[in-house]
């Protein structure tokens, strides 16, 4: 059987692998149309209501792709085995993620002080539970469930392998920027996804980062995807600034981060009166997860971002309790906290924080978030590469066909590394305090 | 934890060393151990051919150089990271007596052996034991295979970690 899925991204996507048509219909996947890809960027920009669903189909149709193109012109680099390895685990790469995406790793991490990783999720969905697991044990492959496991460990070899899935040059950032930028309507993260693909391939690279025997030779070589620079180039600094400019004004803009920021001092409260024994919410997974108890998959299952709004919907009209109420009552009618950004460390930053505390006393530990960029695992290029020798370096061939590394590049993107501010911390709270703060 | 914390747990560290570490790798390894051992320093972890790294870590050493805490400048072919001397007190007040020690001992071992030692306990807490895992760990650190000795002492000696 074979089944079409239409995309606004890729257009036709073609399945045809009988285990992958299953793993769709598992409801492990499905749960992921109720996921948003972009959590709450919908409340600045309105298209932004694509699922976690369509970026994963799209995913798996860009592995597929990739493979078809590397095994197409290097021969012998993947097998039928591998390229069904890397199918299955581009689909399944996002099924651990919580409701709202990286503001549920966000509040559980910080918030509730509970460990919460969506790797770590994901892997064990494909281990435990009974839907995915059965299916991908059925297939004729030796322990194909840890195969798919150790892509995302990156422990399965040879590297290049653990590269499709997870780089700078994967297919979760193609599909990701195009699909974001097109759903957005923001047009920063364009770029030439057909003439990119083409010009991937695998190369021997050196070992960069400090590594040498007693003699102080360097140690080890890795096999890994790189671009072709004499073709592709171009390209790949397209591909990287548009990625830049969508961190800068989409996956970093301060509205929707004060809008997470508020979602997760509502779901904190919540948390918070379940832990003083108020009966709330049904839910057994939030239930466990406030309490830090083990959380069986399949009620983690559950979890998903209309369930959340559905509660959050309920406590701003009918919550005994006054701060969940207004917290909620704000949320819905879009009332959201402000923002006020400024660098960390300095004078001006610990003058302000003594101000805050004094403005709002106890209320601090709902209606006040410090959030910085890095909590949302970005994946900006220039935010890992500030530094020459990084592990998430680039590579491509030069004319000559030798690998070199991107950094060093004297290229347009070489201004791109020295012109972020790291320091950078986003300050959530209500529109009031804010004013009094800035007074 | 927020940004501050964890610089000033990465500058703690540094300070119980001497002020200086030469191996960004190095630092890499060593928090990750540090942190597998219970010393938290809010720092995620991936793990990548070069063995375990932190994103997060790595930009907290550029805020950290940005707030003039540390510098960073080429040493050989590595990476010297040292606390600016106004920043290190020379003889750090955080952590008990063991906590100290344990961070001397580690950052006392050869990067090499940091960088097996490391790989050993991820697989190990990936569910890799045993055979296995001796197994897995030629597969992925061939190319260290003269420090795998020493590393399989620490990973019994610390993590409880036993191969066959």
């Amino acid at each position: 059987m074979v089944k079409f899925f239409r995309d606004p991204i890729h257009d036709i996507i073609r399945v045809e692998e009988p285990h992958i048509l299953k793993l769709i219909d598992s409801l492990a996947m499905q749960r992921l149309r109720h996921i948003r890809q972009l959590g709450l960027a919908w409340i600045v920009y309105p298209g932004a209501e694509h699922s976690r669903f369509c970026h994963s189909l799209g995913c798996y149709h860009l592995a597929k792709r990739v493979t078809h193109h590397l095994r197409s012109t290097i021969p012998g680099k993947l097998d039928d085995e591998q390229i069904k390895i890397l199918l299955t685990a581009a689909l399944l790469h996002d099924i651990g993620h919580g409701p709202f995406s990286h503001m549920f790793e966000n509040l559980c991490n910080q918030d509730l002080g509970v460990s919460y990783k969506h790797e770590s999720w994901t892997k064990r969905i494909v281990l435990e539970d009974k839907g995915v697991n059965s299916i991908l044990k059925s297939v004729e492959i030796d322990d194909f469930p840890q195969k798919i496991v150790g892509v995302y460990s990156k422990t399965i070899t040879p590297y290049y392998l653990c590269d499709i899935i997870s780089s700078q040059l994967d297919v979760d950032r193609f599909d990701y920027l195009l699909r974001d930028t097109h759903m957005t309507g923001a047009r920063y993260g364009n770029f030439d996804q057909e003439w990119i693909l083409r010009t991937l391939t695998i190369s021997k690279v050196k070992n960069i980062v400090e590594v040498e025997d007693e003699e102080g030779n360097q140690l080890g070589e890795i096999e890994t995807v790189v671009i072709d620079g004499k073709r592709g180039l171009s390209t790949l600094e397209q591909h990287i600034l548009g990625r830049h400019y969508m961190y800068k004004h989409v996956y970093f803009h301060k509205t929707i981060r004060a809008a997470e920021a508020m979602l997760r001092m509502i779901l904190k409260r919540a948390a918070h009166l379940i832990i003083d024994g108020h009966d709330i919410i049904g839910n057994a997974a939030f239930q466990k997860l406030v309490k830090n108890e083990s959380i069986p998959v399949d009620d983690f299952l559950t979890l998903n971002d209309f369930l959340i709004l559905s509660w959050v919907h309920e406590w701003a009209y009918s919550a005994e309790d006054d701060i969940l109420k207004r917290l909620s009552q704000d949320f819905i009618s879009r009332r959201l906290f402000k923002c006020d950004i400024l660098d960390v460390g300095g004078k001006e930053y610990a003058d302000k924080r003594d101000k805050l505390k004094e403005i709002l006393k106890d209320d601090i530990t709902y209606f006040f978030v410090e959030d910085e960029p890095k909590d949302i695992a970005y994946k900006d290029y220039f935010y890992q590469i500030k530094k020459e020798k990084s592990p998430q370096e680039i590579w491509f061939l030069n004319r000559e066909g030798k690998p070199e590394q991107l950094s060093g590049y004297e290229g347009l993107l070489s201004a791109g590394k020295n012109a972020l501010n790291f320091n950078t911390v986003y300050w959530h709270m209500p529109e009031e305090v804010l004013k009094r703060l800035n007074n | 934890m927020n940004k501050i914390e964890r610089i000033e747990r990465i500058e703690k560290c540094i300070d119980i060393i001497g002020g200086e570490i030469v191996g960004r790798k190095k630092l890499h390894k060593l928090i990750y151990l540090l942190q597998a051992k219970g010393i938290d320093f809010g720092q995620d972890f991936i793990f990548h051919f070069y063995g375990v790294y932190s994103p997060t870590l790595s930009v907290d050493l550029h805020i950290a150089e940005d707030l003039g805490i540390l510098i960073e400048e080429t040493s050989g072919p590595a990476f010297k990271i040292q606390l600016k001397e106004e920043n290190g007190s020379g003889e750090a007040k955080c952590g008990s007596g063991t906590e100290k020690e344990l961070v001397k001992f580690l950052a006392d071992q050869p990067a090499s052996v940091l960088e097996v030692l490391s790989t050993m306990v991820y697989l190990h807490q990936e569910g890799f034991d045993g055979e296995r895992l001796s197994a897995k760990l030629n597969e992925l650190k061939k190319h260290l295979e003269g420090h795998f000795p020493k590393a399989k002492e620490l990973a019994k000696e610390l993590y409880d970690i036993k191969l066959s």
